[in-house]
């Protein structure tokens, strides 16, 4: 029987936060979604352009491209779910940890800003985070995973886990493959978010059945960095 | 170190103290590899023969280097020293057993360390092709090359040939994926 689930949104000013928020809300389930919005006011936010080419290769693909001209606000308006703003980017303040622990919710849904840690108190506050990891566990931990993909010569991959204090190691729920990008598509600005935000999309369904952890491989665990310009070229211009 | 012109922008005389970003880093296509390349050459061009000849280590660090490139590297503590260096993107002249600077102090501008080093990353990459071993070596390579003037003729003439071996890797790896 599928369950009607509750969905705390904690979410930076960013593209991942609005491809996740819109795919949210295009979503007809009777899910029950509220935002808690953190760092407004103290961060820019730039509209990534969306060129020809890599509007064609997502729309192939059959991937939903949110429009990120849309703010977060006007997302959730148009659903009339709830939202709060928090105006310090810290993910790991104390009134961002008090909401969440004040908010009745199944999962929270983590679209912090880049490069952003939880911090082990979210831990104790009894919920699931869920986070999208674009690269599949264990074998591809850590940073910028999409193009080592790439590099390995493996399909790109999204894996949806419960996170925990340790860095992409929680229970998985999904890994999700989807096409490598061919050569010219925006991946940082477009590609990333929007397979992450499809991967959340099956995610909140497997969870609504109630069928949400994936059997853990055996495989040896990967920790990847930061990838090198040069590598990222290697593997861009590798592309076809 | 590179021309005003050029895309290769990953050289900061600031660097060990500072780090360079490498975050969302920008796409310059072929042009941006052709100025890694240039930048690379212009360094190598400038001593007699790139080869290593650093051969008696003098840092804690080195030493520990050299005898790995002797004897082989076990994987999981060079996965540890270069989880360590790519959050800190500093070579300590000493470690403890954990690769963390021994004290407050320790040095990280002992640039002999970061030869051994980059050339610890290429023997690995050549018994165990891991990509996280070319990552580390570029970044590495990237901050000696931003300290160019403070090497000794033998630390240049060893680091020349770490910068000739890490392009033969990056020109490899393009010709594995073609």
């Amino acid at each position: 029987m599928k369950r009607k689930l509750k969905i705390l949104l904690l979410a930076g000013n960013t593209s991942r936060a609005k491809s996740y928020a819109q795919i949210l809300a295009k979503n007809t389930s009777q899910n029950e979604v509220q935002g808690l919005f953190f760092g407004h006011a103290e961060k820019e936010y730039a509209v990534p352009t969306l060129d020809e080419h890599t509007l064609d290769f997502l729309e192939k693909n059959g991937l939903f491209v949110p429009d990120l001209s849309e703010s977060l606000d006007h997302t959730f308006q148009k659903r009339e779910w709830s939202f709060t703003h928090i105006h310090t980017a810290d993910a790991n303040g104390e009134e961002v940890l008090s909401m969440i622990a004040s908010t009745q919710c199944d999962i929270v849904v983590f679209a912090g800003y880049g490069g952003q840690i939880l911090k082990e108190p979210h831990f104790y506050l009894g919920k699931k985070y869920l986070h999208m990891h674009p690269g599949e566990l264990p074998i591809e931990r850590g940073s910028t995973t999409i193009y080592y993909s790439i590099l390995n010569k493996r399909q790109c991959s999204v894996t949806a886990f419960y996170m925990t204090e340790k860095i992409d190691a929680g229970e998985d729920v999904l890994c999700q493959t989807y096409p490598l990008p061919k050569r010219g598509v925006n991946i940082d600005a477009w590609f990333d978010n929007i397979i992450r935000a499809d991967c959340l999309e099956r995610t909140i369904e497997i969870i609504g059945n109630q069928n949400d952890v994936l059997q853990k491989t055996n495989a040896r665990s990967e920790e990847y960095y930061v990838i090198h310009p040069v590598l990222k070229h290697v593997a861009l211009l590798s592309l076809k | 170190m590179t021309g005003e012109s050029s895309l290769y922008i990953y050289t900061d005389s600031n660097a060990p103290k500072k780090k360079i970003n490498y975050s969302y880093s920008k796409y310059g296509g072929e042009v941006f590899l052709l100025d890694y390349v240039n930048s690379r050459n212009k360094v190598i061009q400038e001593v007699d023969s790139a080869e290593f000849v650093l051969s008696e280590a003098q840092y804690n660090s080195s030493i520990v280097f050299q005898s790995w490139i002797e004897e082989g590297a076990d994987i999981t503590s060079l996965d540890l020293l270069i989880k360590r260096f790519e959050v800190t993107r500093k070579v300590y002249s000493a470690y403890n057993n954990e690769f963390r600077p021994i004290d407050k102090n320790t040095s990280f501008v002992d640039f002999e360390c970061y030869v051994f080093l980059a050339y610890l990353l290429i023997t690995a990459y050549k018994r165990s092709p891991r990509l996280q071993y070319v990552n580390a070596l570029l970044k590495l390579d990237d901050i000696v090359l931003s300290n160019w003037r403070k090497l000794d003729e033998n630390e240049k003439k060893s680091f020349a040939y770490c910068l000739r071996e890490e392009m033969e890797i990056i020109e490899a790896l393009r010709a594995s994926l073609r």
